[in-house]
């Protein structure tokens, strides 16, 4: 049997069962400068980042045998499909609950692992930053299917299985912003889409009945921060967790915009 | 049968619907302030607390023990084990707790904290509930005291069996009301399973012989 094409090879796990070392780049309040600290805990085998911040703040010492306060993160679902434990793990944006400890071991050895909160969110405490402007971004593409459910509206219309398997690859975004952390073009206060919603705004355009909004969607990403602005850096096809083909998203939302702009420009 | 379920299920969708409009709107301002006076007292009260357990430790060793002893195996003498230990957790919590974050902004540690009191009540009521209940039904394996070391045997042998004459009956926890900053007493009840509609057989999962 064939595995499925998905399915990563099996990476190396490291043996190692020396203490686990972990620097955490802390801040108090959004508006509080941020700090460093260096925590300690004995190794366990299989842990992930996430049990590693939960053992740290059952017993909140520095490796300085300094009493400190609990790190504060997030973390929901545990299995890499809810995108709220994003942090950045020696320097690369990725889930805290897919990040193994043993596996990072046996590539980058046992120093310090560093954990810091994603630098393109406004911070809100720690490890925890505020996300809304991409589910703002959500909000200005209509990421949704319109769907009046108060009649029967019998079946949907079909789609080609081929459109079904792209539209799935989109589908598995989880808003985690790894994308935007990643992305030379994406700052703290300018006002670039990014990957993350011209990728949605593909997804729901594929859509059948998704279509109806198709017009509206592209010119929320047209303009001031628009499509335009990607610098082709392609980091964001590099670091998305849940393999988008983002490349092929900007290829198309090229192409639809100037579509788009050619239609309404005779249309107008 | 499907067209009474489904009446059932709008019913009781429209039930709530009504209340849930109603409730909101003629609910005494009084109640939510009552409600917002006890939590924010309740804070104060953990804040204060200056004792030795913390409450990450306190949840680890719950979920060790409810992980060993209180999930698909189930045996009376070691879920009565379970049932101390949580007794021993519920005052340490109430005697003993240290707050390791104090902050009022964004503190993951006091939410957590609240939210144990909670998960500590419902481990009892769980726990209680398990123990109560000697029979083995989905995925409830019981195993009766006597047989716990009986390894000889096989776990069809030594489980309790399904009975329908005494266990068919969903299990009631109850709570009396408390303030948050107490442990609630659990008190078992059962109700009857409606049976009216399908009559309940055998889950055999294709086995003719038991
Ligand atoms: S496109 Fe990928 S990296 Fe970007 S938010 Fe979605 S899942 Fe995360």
């Amino acid at each position: 049997m064939t595995a499925a094409p998905h399915t990563p090879p099996a990476a190396p796990r490291s043996t190692s069962t020396a203490p686990i070392v972990v620097r955490v780049k802390r801040q108090d309040r959004p508006d509080s400068p941020a700090y460093w600290q260096t925590f300690s805990i004995p190794y366990k085998a299989n842990m992930n980042m996430t049990s590693v911040l939960r053992a740290i703040a059952a017993d909140p010492v520095t490796a300085e045998k300094q009493t400190t306060t609990p790190i504060n993160y997030e973390a929901a679902c545990l299995e890499e499909v809810c995108g709220s434990c994003t942090v950045v793990i020696n320097g690369v944006a990725r889930q805290a609950c897919s990040a193994l400890v043993d596996r990072i071991r046996a590539i980058e050895g046992d120093g310090p692992i560093t954990l810091e909160p994603m630098s393109k969110f406004p911070i809100i405490r720690d490890l925890i930053v505020d996300r809304t402007r991409m589910f703002e971004n959500l909000k200005r593409i209509k990421g949704w299917i319109p769907v009046d459910g108060y009649y029967k509206l019998g079946p949907g219309p079909k789609i080609d299985p081929k459109q079904q398997e792209k539209l799935y690859a989109l589908s598995r975004c989880m808003t985690c912003g790894c994308c935007l952390e990643a992305c030379p073009q994406f700052t703290l206060d300018n006002a670039f889409v990014g990957a993350q919603v011209v990728a949605q705004v593909q997804y729901f355009n594929g859509n059948p009945t998704g279509k109806v909004d198709a017009d509206e969607r592209l010119e929320a990403v047209m303009g001031e921060g628009g499509i335009t602005d990607c610098g082709n850096a392609q980091n964001c096809v590099k670091v998305c967790p849940k393999e988008l083909p983002l490349a092929d998203t900007w290829g198309w939302a090229g192409r639809a915009s100037t579509v788009y702009s050619i239609k309404k420009f005779f249309t107008k | 049968m499907r067209a009474r379920r489904f009446e059932i299920g709008r019913h009781r969708l429209h039930a709530a619907q009504e209340i849930g409009e109603d409730a909101a709107q003629v609910a005494p301002q009084s109640l939510f302030d009552a409600g917002v006076k006890a939590q924010v007292a309740w804070e104060q009260t953990l804040f204060a607390s200056k004792g030795q357990d913390n409450p990450y430790v306190l949840h680890r060793l719950m979920g060790k023990s409810m992980s060993d002893n209180v999930t698909i195996i189930r045996i009376n003498s070691k879920m009565r084990e379970t049932l101390a230990l949580l007794q021993g957790l519920k005052d340490r919590y109430r005697n003993n707790l240290g707050m390791p974050d104090t902050g009022t902004w964004t503190n993951n540690t006091l939410t957590f904290t609240k939210a144990l009191r909670d998960m500590l009540a419902l481990a009892e009521a769980i726990t209680l509930a398990a123990i109560n209940r000697n029979e083995s039904r989905g995925a409830h394996f019981k195993v009766p005291d006597d047989k716990a070391d009986r390894h000889d045997l096989s776990l069809d042998e030594r489980k309790y069996p399904r009975n329908d004459e005494e266990w068919l009956k969903t299990t009631l926890v109850t709570c009396k009301q408390v303030p948050p900053d107490q442990f609630p007493t659990p008190e078992l009840s059962y109700e009857p399973v409606d049976v009216s509609i399908v009559t309940p057989v055998a889950r055999t999962y294709g086995k003719t012989t038991a």
